[in-house]
């Protein structure tokens, strides 16, 4: 049929297509109707009665089918529950679907699936006849397994019936309900021992650590390392421990890191436009998605290390700031659901990094690809001297990196294919090497 | 309606994929197969109007069911889809051998080309029997052998598109084909009840594989499509009913004889057409003529049609001395309720004007048929001889000797039981000429000892007009006018005078009015009679019926010499129906001659006050149906009430419903607090209930569960009150029309 062809291209072509067809004729419609007809013309030319009966018989059998389909159409209220909501993209959440009958007659029993955005095969599923009555009666649930592949906000929906009349000569597809936000979050990958030393780094884990332990000196000390005045000695805790201890009196214990992810299109050459499976389509790039990824990893490790984790981007800021202590879990989540949306930014004229602090401090991660000159004389202005700054750059141009090693950045140069675990093993690899 | 857009559906292959392994319960392959052998068997069995007994159809049956058994066995044995089939044609093949030709069989059942030469004289003889008998037909091994091979090829079928194909529906094609036989053979024989048992079989089949559903829908549509199907006719406009076999070819004939005696007996009379002539003489009209016997019926000889031909310029008629007294008359004729492509006209017709269509006269008879034109509704005028021959004339003729005359005429069949040949020199072998044979012959039948009767051959069961039944005919002196004319005709080829039977209409009821007569023919008037051959006169009608028909002013004796003058009996028809049999004995039916009636059911025969009274049931269903609905939701929630199933939402929803009916409004945003206090406001004398009731929702929502339970007089107290509140009129337009019924199927924006 015309219509299926025509639905067939607009998948091919990953555009929009019309999910409602409110009944359709099958093929055994068809052919019932094309007897119809026939024994009507038939049954004239003939000049027989009898014939009528049958050409009257098959064109009610599909119009009164068609009346039934009208009629049954199923009226549902459709809620979808994700577990776990935030689903990280490669790894599976359940979804439960519950379906409430709203009609004034028990439902027709149908085939149903839900619509999902991307190319996951979803067998449809019978869902018998939902009677009315009771509100528990009414209320039916079932769920199913979805493996998001890639991040991104996506639709999951709407629930699409199929149903036919009872002698199948009608069919019908229709879509009910709305579809609900699935938010897929980038993958976290937790980043191994052996990164890039973050003499800074220490934070409340070594706070707590210290306390543990249990003194109140060991409150307020660290161990002496080179270049501590003398002055700031504490004999008596380095007494009791053996070793020179000096007071801590500057509390370092929520330094400040910063990620600063370049988030311009024109800093992405392979960037194309998008297939068009998210929620708001832009332009898609393999780089940028490791950025991305490479950026979730970093933001969660270095907040777990104890840095208040600053993110700054070239591009108008897109990413939520990791949240303060205080806020718990919730922290984390704004944070990969921003980043779950975050998309490239198609903005050339614009000023690079708009709304930065200038106050740039602690150590720095530079996740980047083939930035513009804009985009790489804000950064190399992001550095403070003598502070830790780790460049990791996608398919580095050689100028580039030797740019960004002349102005003391360490550049690790990475690949898409390149775990980002892998590439912080890396980063912490050139230090003793260049050390 | 919103569209709804999303990208790449999942929907459209896996859905057909899932559907398969997901049926419950999946229908096994005997149910499969056990339906399609059902359907074909109870489309074999509309068979039955064609044929006597029932034998045929179990010998159909059986074999049927031997070829669905090699089919399956074959299946056990071979994964191969196609094996099967052959199979099963050559177990059928080996079976027919032992059962039509077991003496020219090797070992019984291995066919050997003898056998072929007999199974194909027994399927020539079956064409033959089919086109020569009447229906009911008998069932001779050539016929049946026919009907084995179609239903077999039929059960096959069926067996393949279920099996192989996975497309039960297509079952359709053999079992529309069984179906189409009685209706092609004839109009008005096809039986709706095994319409029925075979639609409603075919029903199931095609739920073989469907998603359960629920029960009564299924029955509504299966009964609403199966009514609807046999009501269909009667609302559409009328078919130009042809009476005639669809594609049986010349053989079966358009023979207008073959069925009727039958049609003599059913039915009631239908105008099937007038006239107005210039005499005073009524006017035989003839539809046909039969020349040909072939010892169990008379056929017409059918030439091709000769488009030079029309019916515009009639040739001489054969035989017609040019000293034989004539004259011209005309005739008005008016077509009424017949089908068919004969045209009745009177012989010798000259010219026919006025008639529409392609019409051309036969050689033989004269008598003018359409290819392609209905006869209903013609109107036109026929130029015709009146042919007033002398006794002189007449009594020239003289037999013909033995077989000297090679015309169809006067061929008789091989083997003619004696009695006819003795009866019939008994009567007339001594007289000299043509004519005083043939007076003789009909004096022989008109004389009073023979009684016209239409049932006595059925009940003596020697219908027809084959020798047999002539024979059967003389002895019981009993018949009806078919049987007289082929007898006639026979004796009269016998005696050396050459014959045929005519069939069409005796003259009819004259109806005068300011000077004009004109003639009615109904149904009643159906005919048929022998005319005989007088060399220089032609062709002359006889009528041997008694009580039929206008006797022919030559047939007296002594004969008027003057021609000029006309029988005087004329004026004095004899109205048929009432002459010699029972009232309603007689009736001829309109089917042979296709006058049908408005429409209806299959074998209706009138079926306009059938259609009446399905339309009349149709709308009274329809002004009952919103009471009938209301009242059944209503019995509901009163059981939810009384089961204790959320009682108190039951009766809240049970009384607001029953306020909507009787003109309140009641939308679902109003808390039943404000709903009991504006009730109150109306029913002062009602507020405890309605507050007890409003208080048990209440309860019901807000405390836990078991709380708040009314009873059903509760609710009926507070009903009977409503209803009280409103005029007679309100009232009884809340009980046929319940206006929330609308609001339960309002529309639904979700969808």
């Amino acid at each position: 049929m015309a219509r299926e062809r025509r639905d067939r291209t607009e998948r091919r072509d990953g555009e929009t297509l019309l999910r409602k067809r409110a009944a359709h004729l099958t093929r055994r419609g068809w052919a019932t109707l094309g007897i119809g007809a026939l024994c009507l013309i038939l049954g004239y030319t003939a000049g027989r009665r009898e014939i009528l009966v049958v050409a009257g018989m098959a064109v009610l059998l599909v119009v009164i089918g068609a009346l039934i389909v009208r009629a049954r159409k199923p009226r549902f209220d459709i809620i979808r529950l994700f577990s776990p909501p935030l689903v990280a993209a490669g790894s599976t959440t359940r979804v439960t679907v519950r379906i409430r009958n709203i009609g004034s007659s028990a439902s027709t029993p149908l085939l149903w699936n839900d619509a999902i955005p991307w190319d996951q095969p979803m067998p449809p599923h019978e869902l018998g006849s939902i009677p009315i009555g009771s509100a528990a009666r009414r209320a039916r649930a079932v769920d199913y397994d979805l493996h998001p592949p890639r991040r991104g906000l996506y639709p999951i929906g709407p629930f699409v019936a199929e149903y036919e009349d009872p002698f199948g000569m009608i069919g019908s597809v229709r879509a009910v309900g709305e579809a609900d936000r699935l938010v897929v979050v980038p993958d976290v990958v937790e980043l191994p021992a052996g990164g890039p030393a973050l003499a800074d780094g220490e934070g409340t884990a070594i706070l707590v650590q210290r306390r543990v332990v249990g003194n109140d000196d060991d409150l307020t000390t660290r161990e002496y390392r080179p270049g501590d005045a003398l002055r700031r000695v504490h004999w008596r805790a380095s007494a009791r421990h053996g070793e020179l201890m000096v007071r801590q009196e500057e509390h370092r214990s929520h330094p400040d890191a910063r990620i600063l992810v370049d988030t311009r299109q024109s800093g992405y050459p392979d960037a194309v436009p998008d297939v068009g499976e998210s929620w708001s389509p832009a332009a898609h790039s393999e780089a940028f998605e490791w950025v991305v990824r490479m950026t979730a990893s970093l933001g969660v490790h270095l907040e777990a290390c104890g840095f208040r984790v600053g993110i700054e981007e070239t591009a108008p800021p897109q990413i939520e700031p990791l949240g303060e202590r205080w806020e718990g879990g919730r922290r984390v989540e704004a944070f990969l659901t921003s980043l779950a949306a975050v998309r490239l930014i198609d903005r050339p004229h614009d000023e690079v990094g708009i709304g930065t602090t200038s106050d740039p401090e602690g150590p720095v991660f530079a996740l980047l690809s083939d930035p513009d000159e804009a985009t790489i004389s804000w950064l190399l202005k992001r550095r403070r001297a003598g502070q830790v700054a780790v460049a990791f750059v996608l398919d580095a141009r050689a100028a580039l990196r030797e740019r960004l090693t002349e102005a003391g950045w360490q550049v690790v140069e990475v690949h898409e294919w390149i775990e980002p675990g892998e590439a912080w093993r890396d980063a912490g690899h050139h230090r003793e090497v260049r050390a | 309606m919103s569209v709804i857009t999303t990208r790449k559906p999942q929907l459209a292959q896996p859905a057909v994929r899932g559907r398969r392994e997901r049926r419950i319960p999946p229908p096994t392959h005997w149910r499969r197969l056990l339906l399609a052998l059902a359907g074909v068997l109870a489309a074999y069995a509309s068979l039955h109007v064609l044929l006597q007994d029932v034998a045929w159809w179990f010998v159909g049956a059986g074999f049927a069911v031997l070829a669905l058994v090699a089919t399956t066995v074959t299946r056990l044995l071979t994964r191969r889809t196609w094996v099967p089939f052959p199979a099963a044609v050559v177990v059928t093949t080996l079976a027919v051998t032992a059962t039509f030709a077991p003496d020219t069989a090797a070992f019984v059942f291995f066919p050997t080309f003898e056998t072929g030469d007999r199974v194909n004289e027994i399927l020539t003889s079956g064409w033959e029997s089919i086109a020569d008998q009447r229906i009911p037909a008998v069932a001779d091994p050539g016929i049946v052998l026919l009907l084995v091979i179609t239903v077999v090829a039929c059960t096959l079928f069926a067996d393949a598109v279920v099996t192989v194909a996975k497309s039960p529906a297509l079952v359709a094609v053999p079992l529309l084909t069984l179906l189409s036989i009685p209706v092609a053979v004839r109009a008005e024989v096809a039986d709706a009840l095994w319409f029925v048992i075979t639609a409603v079989v075919y029903l199931a089949i095609l739920r073989l594989d469907r998603r359960r559903t629920s029960r009564p829908v299924l029955a509504l549509v299966g009964a609403a499509s199966i009514l609807g199907g046999l009501l269909t006719p009667g609302f559409l406009p009328g078919v130009q009913e042809d009476t005639g076999p669809l594609g049986g070819g010349v053989q079966t004939g358009i023979n207008p004889l073959i069925n009727l005696g039958e049609d003599l007996r059913r039915g009631d009379p239908v105008i099937a057409l007038s006239y107005q002539t210039t005499t005073d003489e009524p006017v035989y009209l003839r539809l046909g003529t039969l020349e040909q016997f072939n010892g169990r019926t008379w056929s017409p000889t059918l030439v091709p049609q000769d488009p030079e031909q029309t019916v515009a310029q009639f040739p001489q008629p054969p035989g017609l001395g040019y000293e034989v007294v004539r004259s011209e008359l005309t005739a008005d004729v008016s077509i009424g309720d017949i089908g068919g492509r004969w045209l009745p006209l009177p012989y010798p017709s000259v010219s026919v004007e006025g008639v529409t269509g392609g019409w051309y006269w036969e050689p033989e008879g004269l008598s003018a048929r359409s290819p392609d034109t209905a006869v209903r509704g013609q109107q036109y005028t026929v130029t015709f001889l009146d042919v007033q021959p002398t006794l002189e004339q007449v009594g020239e003729a003289l037999p013909f000797s033995a077989q000297d005359a090679g015309m169809p005429t006067t061929i008789l069949p091989a083997r003619i039981p004696d009695v006819i040949a003795e009866t019939a020199q008994q009567i007339a072998g001594d007289l000299p000429t043509s004519y005083e044979r043939a007076m003789a012959l009909q004096d022989f039948f008109t004389s009073g000892e023979f009684e016209y009767s239409t049932n006595a051959p059925v009940a003596g069961n020697y219908d027809g007009t084959g020798l047999e039944v002539i024979a059967r005919f003389l002895a019981e002196k009993s018949g009806y006018c078919v049987h007289y004319a082929s007898a006639m005709a026979v004796m009269a080829r016998i005696l050396g005078i050459p014959s045929r039977v005519a069939v069409g209409f005796q003259p009819g009821e004259p109806l005068s009015a300011q000077g004009i007569t004109n003639y009615t023919v109904t149904s009643h008037d159906l005919h048929a009679w022998p005319e005989l051959y007088f060399d220089g006169v032609g062709w002359l009608r006889f009528e041997p019926t008694p009580g039929r028909g206008e006797l022919p002013d030559y047939n007296y004796v002594p004969p008027v010499d003057d021609p000029a003058t006309p029988e005087d009996e004329g004026a004095a028809p004899t109205p048929a129906a009432t002459s010699t049999a029972g009232p309603g004995a007689e009736r001829p039916d309109e089917s042979d001659l296709g006058v049908p009636g408005a429409g209806g059911a299959a074998t209706s025969a009138n079926p306009t006050p059938f259609v009446l009274l399905g339309v009349g049931v149709l709308i009274a269903i329809a002004l009952v149906a919103p009471a009938a609905i209301r009242t059944v939701i209503r019995l509901r929630r009163e059981r939810s009430v009384r089961l204790g199933r959320d009682p108190a939402e039951a009766a809240w929803a049970e009384l607001r419903d029953t306020a909507r009916d009787h003109g309140w409004a009641a939308p679902d945003s109003e808390t039943p607090r404000d709903f009991a206090d504006r009730l109150a406001v109306v029913l002062s004398g009602e507020r405890e209930r309605i507050d007890g009731l409003r208080g048990d929702v209440e309860e019901s929502a807000f405390a836990p569960p078991g709380r708040g339970a009314p009873t059903v007089d509760e609710l009926r107290a507070v009903r009977r009150a409503i209803a009280r509140s409103v005029d007679p009129r309100d009232r009884i337009r809340a009980i046929v029309l319940p206006a929330s019924l609308l609001a339960r199927f309002r529309w639904d924006p979700e969808g």
